[in-house]
């Protein structure tokens, strides 16, 4: 088995990016195309906007065993979808005002933009979250599941 | 009787006294109460655009803390330049909340200044009362008196501390119309006086009267009528070039007065160089008014 | 669920294969649950590769497959067709993108392994869950409404109909012909303008596939793209278009003079009228507005006495029609800012302060002074212009932030003609930069530059002083750096385009956006530029910004185009990609409704219904829904959750 319990050995966090397809998701492309380098604990789930993005996923990465979310989605006025960006915002902003409440730290949770122009900017989003996410440890908040 | 907070500013106090004798006169008469504030200062004369020079704008904002103090929403000045000043400051302070912050740090022997006062021109005070409660106070109508207003540049620039259009103003027209007075449109209403060149360059002021009267003159108008000192000053007591002939300017507040049915001696400044008695002699506007 | 998964990974070259160690990846893939067969290839999307899934679908009888590759914009395509050539429904496929972002960002390190791994196990894990979709089919109402009947609206119409399909040309005015009628000679030709358009609105009248509604503006657009239908209401004429003949012996009867718009106010017309001699349709307006009945009682038949074939009628009532039409052009113009804007130029008190389009009225042959240049206030023929460009436009303080792309080239144009007709006159041309970016434009301009008697003086105009009967500019050089005086007969005012007014209103029905400076917004600045963002409805001319004739006539042209690709085909056929309701779960709360960026969902009898050719399968109702009722097709909840499981631990 290649992937083995790594919370057993030295910790790497794992976060979980919920990428729009026409912004996000083509930047990280782009970070790709440039041969710009980042931390490779970020695992990329491809959606159409980031609008389509449920707060209940993000409680559900962090069940599963993520330490950390980032959702990313066109800039403000730029959503390929009219307002779908604005909708991921207003979510997401509740959603921060309740994470307190069962046990994760807001910092665990990133809402960012990231036009298809913007390689290097993905790059440094996974940079500072892994950083970030790293110095606040495991998540360990929630009893494991059984696979 | 209605009361406002009043502020004079200097140049009312000395060379400019007719302006605010024939202004407080004028309000009382309108059943205003123009109350003066017992501590002013300077408002610093010109609003310094400099970024790094906020230090004079001390001097406007503790005159605006003493009216906040004296428990006023209002301040009424005559003076063109005091508005100008005044106005400028408390916009500066109002729109960024770091500077007013700042500036209340600069004058901490005072109480800080909120930014809620409201600077009001006597002129936009007389327009709000409307011309036609004006016009069934006046009870020497200046029929036949053609007169020009002339704005200069601190009544109506920059367009936010301005009282009216700064391209095509129309409060002394709407006014003036309400007094009886005929209005002459001069095209040069909203031009420069000169200002401060005459301190560097005396001969400029000459030349920018000669050119305000003349083109008054060649509207039709007997008369400038204006609310700052400083044009007041260069079309008056400087005024034209001395083998040209010079039109009476009299302060707004003037013709005001005296059509309100004040006596003369109330509306007419010993300090006008150009006498208007003759003028208004002519129109029959000495006399006393007919009941 | 599908239990048959294949799963190919590309080495790509060693763009893949030199970071990911990509016999442990097929190991480890072929392990997982669900997963019949793992192979990996040099180059997938080669043609060898693409056999080789081809082969494997058929002998392993795989009924979902993912490809480990590069990244999915770049060969879903190929993909899908190879796939669906071998009898899998293309949208069993899924891509995990190990290359962009995977093995050209990491190093070759097991950490990178693992990623592409969870990548594979997460396209797996989507790939399951799966299902097969088909395309949609919507009818499609091959006929179009193009709203605005001057050149862009006249080109647009003439080409469609051209192609076959039936037009509805609505203009607000009693006539065709839009700003291009009132212009006397264009740059820079000097073509007469009258002399090309008027073949082309005889052209749209005689079209038998057109049917022109002029006096009409459109109230209501209900439906989408392939099926709207377009409310027009039809105000009343007052005079039968079938009866009247265009003699004109109404005119002299009528006692009523009114300032004509068409002249823009420099020439009268009576209220019952003909802009100008070209109009088409040839048919007089009443202006009941101007007219002497103004109640029901009818006091003035002058008339309807002059009017032999008896085609006056008084009593005509404002009527609706609704159309149904595929595809929208909306083609509406443009204005010009109004002189009563520029307050330091005072045209309310010199009847001398022009605008350029009354210029153009002055030099129109059919114009009120036919063609002779002669100034407002005394008819004297001016010895002197000032012309002011830039007037309102490149001011975002006090008028328009942006250029409004013709004036440069139009004032070039006035100043050459004014001096042909008066060769002793002076020109004085202030102006900003002159911007002359179009074929054949700059030559013109450096032609009237080098005339004797037109003076280019770079720099703005302050105020204009009146004079002696004249207008004293004063300006500035910013070349010399000196301040400009000089007196002149007449000021020509190159005011800023701005859309038409109605405009706002047009938008809101029609659910198209517009922008800061209140012109229709396009779909994309450089790539859809002939497109709204709603789709279904295209732009053309000057309502989405300024732009010259022949820049309004290809743009026209493009939407004409836009809306014959969309009726090549019998059918629409939309991406099954979409929202789609559990009609057992809906409870019929419309959160849905309030979320959808196109208004795609409705309420029907308490359950929501999706538009299939509104939505666009962002999917931003699913989250709203507290029912899980709704979910667009291809990101299903299960299918996302599925694979944050596959990516989280």
């Amino acid at each position: 088995m290649l992937i083995g319990d790594r919370k057993q050995q030295s910790y790497e966090p794992r976060i979980v990016a919920f990428l729009c397809n026409w912004c996000a998701y083509a930047g990280a492309d782009l970070a790709g195309t440039q041969r710009l380098s980042y931390p490779p604990n970020v695992r990329v789930i491809r959606l159409m906007c980031s609008g389509r993005v449920d707060p209940g996923f993000i409680i559900e990465a962090f069940l599963e065993g993520a330490d950390g979310v980032i959702v990313a989605g066109c800039h403000p006025g730029e959503c390929h979808y009219e307002h779908g960006n604005r909708l991921a915002e207003r979510r997401m902003t509740t959603l921060q005002h309740l994470l307190g409440f069962i046990g994760i730290e807001q910092a665990r949770v990133r809402l960012a933009w990231v036009s298809a122009a913007e390689g290097r900017k993905f790059a440094q989003l996974i940079e500072t979250t892994v950083e970030e996410v790293r110095a606040l440890g495991p998540f360990q908040q929630f009893p494991r599941r059984a696979p | 009787m209605t009361s406002l907070a009043y502020y004079p500013g200097c140049s009312l106090k000395r060379f400019a006294s007719g302006c605010e004798i024939a202004g407080l006169e004028a309000a009382r008469r309108l059943g205003i109460e123009l109350v003066e504030l017992e501590r002013w200062n300077c408002c610093g004369t010109v609003f310094s655009m400099s970024s790094g020079e906020r230090m004079h704008h001390l001097g406007s904002l503790r005159n605006l803390v003493r009216v906040q103090e004296a428990g006023y929403p209002e301040v009424v000045t005559m003076c063109a330049m005091c508005q100008n000043t005044l106005r400028q400051v408390n916009n500066e302070v109002r729109g960024d909340g770091d500077s007013l912050a700042m500036m209340n740090r600069f004058m901490d022997e005072e109480p800080a200044y909120r930014g809620e006062v409201e600077v009001l021109h006597y002129l936009t005070l007389l327009d709000r009362l409307g011309s036609e409660a004006i016009a069934a106070r006046v009870e020497r109508p200046l029929t036949g008196l053609r007169v020009a207003p002339y704005y200069g540049c601190t009544l109506v620039r920059p367009p936010s501390a301005g009282i009216d259009d700064p391209e095509d103003p129309n409060i002394m027209e709407r006014l003036l119309e309400a007094l009886g007075a005929k209005v002459v449109r001069d095209p040069m209403r909203v031009e420069c006086c000169g200002a401060y060149m005459g301190v560097s360059k005396p001969g400029t002021i000459n030349v920018r009267a000669s050119a305000i009267h003349g083109s008054a003159r060649n509207s039709g108008a007997e008369a400038l009528a204006t609310m700052c000192p400083l044009c007041a000053h260069n079309l008056d007591a400087v005024g034209p070039a001395p083998d040209e002939p010079a039109l009476v300017v009299f302060y707004f507040t003037q013709l005001v007065a005296l059509a309100l049915g004040a006596k003369p001696e109330q509306c007419l400044a010993a300090t006008q160089r150009v006498d208007p008695r003759p003028l208004l002699s002519t129109k029959g506007l000495l006399e006393e008014p007919q009941p | 669920m599908n239990n048959r998964v294949g799963v190919f990974i590309c080495h790509c070259g060693k763009n893949i294969a030199r970071t990911v160690d990509v016999e442990a990846l097929r190991k480890e893939a072929a392990g997982l649950p669900g997963v019949e067969w793992a192979e990996d290839d040099m180059y997938l999307c080669s043609d060898p590769g693409q056999q080789l899934i081809r082969e494997r679908i058929a002998e392993q009888n795989l009924d979902a497959v993912v490809v480990a590759a590069c990244s999915p914009t770049l060969h879903t395509t190929t993909f899908r067709r190879a796939v669906e050539s071998a009898g899998v429904n293309p949208f069993r496929l899924e891509i995990a993108n190990i290359r962009e972002q995977c093995s050209w960002v990491h190093p070759g390190t097991a950490e990178t392994t693992h990623k592409a791994a969870a990548l594979v196990r997460s396209g797996v894990e989507k790939a399951r869950r799966t299902q097969p979709l088909e395309p949609i089919h919507v009818g499609l109402q091959r006929a179009v409404v193009v709203i605005g009947g001057g050149v862009a609206g006249i080109q647009a119409a003439l080409d469609i109909a051209e192609a076959g399909y039936p037009v509805h040309l609505v203009e607000q005015g009693p006539n065709l012909g839009g700003r291009m009628a009132q212009l006397s000679e264009t740059f820079p030709t000097l073509d007469c303008s009258s002399c090309i358009l008027t073949p082309k609105m005889v052209e749209v009248s005689h079209h038998p596939l057109v049917t022109i509604h002029t006096l009409a503006e459109v109230t209501d657009v209900e439906g989408s793209i392939g099926n709207f239908q377009v409310r027009i209401r039809q105000q009343p004429r007052y005079v039968i278009a079938e009866g009247c003949t265009g003699c004109g012996d109404c005119v002299p009867a009528c006692p009523q003079v009114v300032p004509g718009e068409f002249d823009r106010g420099l020439g009268a017309r009576k209220a019952i009228y003909i802009p100008f001699p070209q109009a088409v349709p040839f048919t007089y307006t009443l202006d009941r507005e101007h007219c002497l009945n103004q109640g029901p009682l009818i006091i003035c038949d002058r008339c309807a006495q002059a009017c032999e074939p008896r085609a006056i009628d008084f009593d005509q009532q404002p009527s609706e029609e609704l159309v149904e039409a595929g595809a929208i052009v909306l083609a509406t113009g443009c204005d010009t800012l109004p002189l009563s804007h520029f307050r330091e130029y005072g045209h309310d008190r010199h009847p001398d302060v022009i605008d350029g389009l009354m210029f153009e009225r002055l030099l129109s042959a059919s114009g009120p002074t036919h063609g002779e240049i002669r100034r407002p206030s005394d008819h004297r023929v001016p010895k002197s212009i000032a012309f002011v460009q830039c007037a309102g436009s490149r001011d975002p303080e006090r008028g328009k932030a942006y250029c409004s792309q013709i004036c440069c080239m139009y004032t070039a144009k006035h100043a050459l003609l004014y001096h042909h007709a008066v060769p002793d006159g002076k020109v004085y041309i202030f102006y900003i930069d002159i911007r002359a970016g179009g074929k054949g434009y700059e030559e013109f301009v450096e032609r009237v530059r080098a005339e004797d008697g037109i003076n280019y003086i770079r720099g703005k105009v302050a105020k204009l002083i009146p004079k002696d009967g004249k207008l004293e500019v004063w300006g500035v050089d910013t070349l010399l750096g000196e301040q400009v005086k000089v007196e002149v007969d007449l000021v020509v005012l190159a005011t800023a385009l701005v859309p038409s007014q109605g405009i706002q209103e047009l938008a809101r029905v029609a659910r198209v956006a517009i922008d800061g400076d209140g012109f229709l917004s396009e779909a994309h600045p450089k790539l859809r530029p002939v497109e709204s963002q709603t789709r279904g409805i295209y732009l053309a001319g000057t309502a989405q910004g300024p732009r010259d004739i022949s820049a309004t006539v290809a743009h026209a042209a493009g939407a004409a185009s836009k809306v014959l690709g969309l009726f090549s085909h019998d059918e629409l056929v939309e991406e099954p990609t979409i929202a789609r309701v559990n009609e057992a779960l809906c409870r019929g709360c419309s959160f849905c409704v309030s979320v959808c960026p196109y208004d795609a969902i409705s309420l029907h009898e308490g359950t929501a219904h999706v538009n299939e050719t509104l939505c666009r399968g962002c999917g931003a109702c699913t989250p709203a829904c507290f029912a899980a009722a709704l979910g667009p097709r291809g990101f299903e909840d299960d299918q996302i959750l599925a694979q944050i499981r596959a990516l989280a631990c």
